[in-house]
């Protein structure tokens, strides 16, 4: 009843619009008649509902017209600044979140496939193109390809071992040549004559032949072959990496070197060294004989190669570089005390004291950093003993021009000692006043050359 | 009202597919550009080992012909290697050996005083005494120091230096030496020739 009650209140207001329409009696409850009286209220009720909602239509739509124009300008009156809320037609977005989702799950599954795809495109591309992952039908093309090219590396490094045995015995020859002309170049320098001239020109022609012999072996051969090389290789790269390769097989695989000299072995391998091979390179790739131009050049060239290879012929020629030319500097000492001694005569390393005033030499010495120490006696009636030996050591130490260094440099005897003598043991010291012992140190200087040649 | 509240669920849901569908297109774009840089450096391997190997028969027969001709120019060098190493090794016997030969040296510098001795120019070794050969330091060659004493004329002295510093000479085979040092001693007085004592440390060296 309550409901109903509500329901009846509830379209009151509507009815309360119909102020003519009188309002139904109220029911009366009699005992026995409650349900019939209920029903009929209810009937009431609906036929009471049924004959407003048709007779109500019309105003029924009036009033929410009026209704909706009151909300609206309600509505207008609280949102003074914002427009009109837009009306959004609710289908299209089922639309596209419908095509959305249809679009991602047809990428997600493109995506899906593609990862797949490149999974299985990987696993052939290194199944088919890696040695490591060789299991399906070995060998595949990664090993095969790493097989082949071993094969035709071992080939190289054979060919590069050829190679050094005919460079070695190019060298070999050349150096031996190279010491028959130095011979005949010392001969002809210490004694120019036609004859010796004639002699070194033939040696020298000798030195040219084998010089342009090793000159086109340097040049025209390729220690290497693109096939082998990574795309980014330097000629000089490529050149160091075969030549360790062939290092690395002439020291630790036996069957690589067999037939072999040991010393060849040694040899070959002085030459190949990365550093020593590129001056070879230097002195030979893409020259010629006729470069070199004088006996000297030639000297000069043999000392060089000499000194970048290492055997029997190269020590001997270094040797034979590194000793001093004794007759040459003795002739210097004699000629510079010549000037301050007047009496002094080379015959005998000594002065004749016939002034009373003299040097006498005891002792030469040259040490293998080429230093010069010379002992010997200097005598003089007077005090003066130091000034003589003062100015032989200035003599020592004069340049030969102001720009060339003398015979000798830093010469120096730093004490100085003298006592007087009155019992000598020879007669020119017996009357002589004071003597000296001294020792005078001073450096080589091992490239001069007497002025007077 | 009602309405707003109800939208909101599907334009998270539309943000949220949108973002995706983005996302997934530059995965997949990504992917196939990926996919393709992969797959052109694959084939650059492939062709590259493939061909490599198609034309490894042709490399092996060349590198074949090569050493085929460089064995030849190293026969055809191995005739004049060897005449001429025959004779720098029978040299080097003589003026650079492998043992002390000491023996030798002596009978050659006895040859030498002998040629230059003479009656008013004399030249002459009154002893000679040999060390034990030592290494010397960081070189591939032996020393063999010896002391050498003579009476000598000074222009025959100079002879001396002159044969010292022509030593190791091929031609006429004399071993390498050096001299050192040397001392003098007074020259006789008496004498008219002027002899000096002499005592010379020198050096022969040895392979």
């Amino acid at each position: 009843m309550a409901d109903e009650k509500q329901f009846d209140l509830k379209i009151e207001p509507v009815k309360t619009t119909d102020s003519a329409k009188p309002a139904p009696a109220a029911p009366v409850s009699l005992p026995g008649q409650a349900q019939t009286s209920q029903e009929d209220t209810f009937l009431t009720n609906i036929f009471e509902k049924k004959s407003d909602e048709k007779s109500g239509q019309a105003n029924d739509s009036k009033l929410m017209e009026g209704l909706i124009k009151m909300e609206e300008k309600n509505v207008a009156k609280q949102k003074s600044i914002l427009d009109k809320t837009p009306e959004i037609n609710t289908s299209l977005f089922i639309d596209i979140e419908y095509h959305l989702k249809r679009k991602l799950t047809i990428l997600k599954g493109a995506f899906g496939s593609l990862i797949v795809l490149f999974l299985i495109v990987g696993g052939v591309s290194y199944a088919t193109l890696s040695p490591d992952y060789d299991y399906f039908s070995p060998p595949n093309i990664g090993t095969n390809f790493n097989l082949k090219r071993e094969d035709l590396t071992k080939k190289q490094n054979e060919l590069n071992k050829i190679h050094y045995q005919i460079v070695k015995r190019d060298l070999d020859l050349f150096l031996y040549k190279g010491l028959l002309f130095r011979q005949k170049y010392n001969e002809y320098d210490s004694n120019p004559t036609q004859e010796r001239e004639a002699d070194l020109k033939d040696a020298e022609s000798k030195v040219a032949a084998a010089f342009d012999v090793l000159a086109k072996e340097y040049t025209d051969y390729k220690n290497y072959q693109d096939a082998l090389l990574e795309s980014d290789m330097t000629d000089e790269v490529a050149k160091n990496k075969f030549n360790l390769s062939l290092i690395e097989q002439l020291t630790s695989n036996p069957e690589f070197i067999t037939g072999m000299d040991p010393k060849e072995v040694k040899e070959i391998l002085t030459i190949v060294s990365p550093s020593k091979n590129a001056e070879l390179v230097k002195i030979f790739k893409d020259k010629k004989s006729s470069d070199i131009a004088t006996h000297e050049d030639y000297n000069a060239k043999i000392k060089e190669v000499s000194a970048l290879y290492s055997n029997p012929l190269t020590t001997f020629n270094s040797i034979k570089d590194s000793r001093i030319h004794w007759a040459k500097f003795i002739g210097e000492i004699n000629r510079i005390t010549k000037l301050v001694d007047a009496s002094y005569e080379a015959t005998t390393f000594s002065s004749t004291f016939v002034t009373g005033t003299g040097i006498k030499y005891v002792s030469f010495n040259i040490d293998n950093e080429n230093t010069l120490k010379i002992s010997g006696i200097a005598v003089t009636p007077g005090v003066d003993t130091f000034t003589m030996l003062a100015y032989l050591i200035d003599g020592l130490n004069k340049m030969q021009d102001p720009k060339t260094p003398g015979a000798f440099t830093d010469a120096e005897m730093r004490t100085f000692y003298k006592n007087s003598n009155t019992t000598g043991a020879s007669s020119e010291q017996q009357d002589s006043k004071y003597t000296s012992n001294f020792t005078i140190t001073a450096k080589l200087n091992p490239k001069w050359k007497p002025t007077n040649k | 009202m009602q309405q707003n509240t109800s939208l909101t669920p599907a334009l998270i849901r539309q943000h949220y597919y949108s973002r995706n569908v983005m996302i997934y297109t530059v995965l997949i774009g990504l992917a196939v550009l990926l996919m393709g840089f992969f797959i052109a450096v694959q084939y650059q391997d492939y062709d590259y080992k493939t061909t490599f190997i198609a034309t490894i028969e042709d490399r092996m027969n060349t590198a074949r012909t090569t050493e085929s001709d460089l064995t030849s120019k190293k026969i055809e060098i191995d005739k004049e290697y060897e005449s001429t190493m025959q004779e720098a090794t029978k040299a080097f016997v003589e003026i650079f050996p492998a043992s002390e030969n000491y023996t030798e040296l002596v009978r050659k510098l006895d040859l030498f005083f002998k040629d230059i001795n003479k009656l008013n120019n004399p030249a002459v070794v009154t002893s000679i005494k040999f060390d034990k050969p030592v290494q010397e330091k960081n070189s591939p060659y032996k020393i063999l120091p010896f002391t050498v004493n003579m009476n000598i004329t000074k222009p025959n002295f100079d002879e001396f230096l002159k044969h010292v510093y022509t030593s190791g000479n091929v031609k006429d085979l004399t071993r390498l030496i050096d001299i050192k040092s040397f001392s003098l001693t007074m020259p006789d007085e008496k004498s008219q020739t002027k002899t000096l004592v002499l005592t010379v440390k020198m050096e022969a060296y040895m392979q």
